[in-house]
């Protein structure tokens, strides 16, 4: 048991740079489809701008989780009466401002993040449902706030559904790249679920995010590869 | 068209480039047309043949259209 504190104290802080890995792995692979699409948009290929935003939106959720990690000081003037004397005193407070903000709009955008990745392999076609989902998920959103778990299991259901559909991508194309992202994927269906457990114990905390980074850098090792590819001369 | 050329260094008879991606006279030198105004193939005389040069713009364009069609396999776009 004693280990386990002492791994939990050499990791403590370190899940800001593990999100940071996060977010330069979604931002590089948005930032790619985005390109693909301004080649390909004339063509009304929707496709890719759907990945790039999708990427993004979770990006700028991870962007928001690291915000929770600074903290707003102000200090307050304070007047007590003791006896005769009138004592005048400042205080530093710590604001939780920024913390609920950044929690909130964390879980916002990582819901409707992959809320778009979801919709691009499971498509709605009705605009009304669109616009009832993107509402349902914020208030979920909004009311997660006390059950964090709740949060990690609607995004372990997402994973789920997307890691699926990559899984049928790879039965269909056996395309060795295929299958190291739906790898990633399952990895990453993983890290919510132990994330979930948080609550139990913080030690759940840690090994989801270690988990969860593992994920992000199959991901990336994927996407590499991929940009790889295109350097490859086809032999005659 | 350029992956053909590419196969072949980058190099080809326009009469082998012709043969190699299955088009007619008609339907290769319309093509080429429009890749040479691309800058993506040049041709040169070289004594009675023509050959077909990718340039560089060529093969970076060649390059990406891999990158996005191996992308799109692998996140099945």
């Amino acid at each position: 048991m004693a280990s386990l504190h002492q791994l939990m104290y050499l990791l403590q802080g370190t899940d800001v740079y593990m999100d940071i890995v996060g977010v330069l792995v979604l931002l590089f692979v948005g930032i790619f489809s985005w390109k693909c699409y301004k080649i390909d948009h004339k063509e009304k290929n929707k496709k890719y701008f759907y990945l790039a935003l999708a990427f993004w939106v979770l990006a700028v959720g991870f962007l928001f989780k690291i915000l929770t990690n600074f903290t707003i000081y102000y200090t307050t003037l304070k007047t007590q009466q003791i006896g005769m004397m009138v004592v005048t005193y400042t205080f530093v407070n710590e604001s939780q401002v920024l913390f609920n903000i950044g929690m909130l709009m964390y879980r916002i955008l990582t819901l409707l993040g992959l809320y778009f990745l979801y919709s691009l392999y499971y498509p709605i076609k009705d605009k009304a449902t669109v616009f009832l989902n993107v509402f349902f998920i914020v208030v979920t959103a909004y009311f997660l706030r006390s059950a964090f778990h709740i949060f990690h299991l609607t995004t372990f259901l997402f994973f789920l559904f997307i890691t699926y559909y990559y899984y049928k991508n790879y039965c269909k194309t056996k395309d060795c790249l295929g299958k190291y992202l739906f790898v990633s994927f399952i990895v990453l269906s993983l890290s919510q679920l132990i994330l979930m457990l948080y609550e139990i114990h913080p030690l759940f905390y840690t090994l989801g995010e270690i988990v969860q980074l593992i994920g992000y850098l199959g991901l990336a090792v994927t996407f590499f590869m991929v940009r790889g590819y295109g350097k490859k001369t086809i032999k005659n | 068209m350029l992956e053909v050329i590419q196969t072949k260094r980058g190099t080809i008879k326009q009469t082998h480039l012709m043969y190699k991606s299955n088009l007619s006279y008609g339907q290769l030198t319309s093509y080429l047309e429009e890749l040479v105004e691309k800058h993506f193939v040049e041709k040169m005389d070289k004594g009675s043949n023509v050959y077909v040069i990718l340039t560089d713009k060529g093969s970076e364009f060649l390059q990406k259209f891999r990158e996005m069609k191996q992308f799109e396999k692998t996140f099945g776009l």
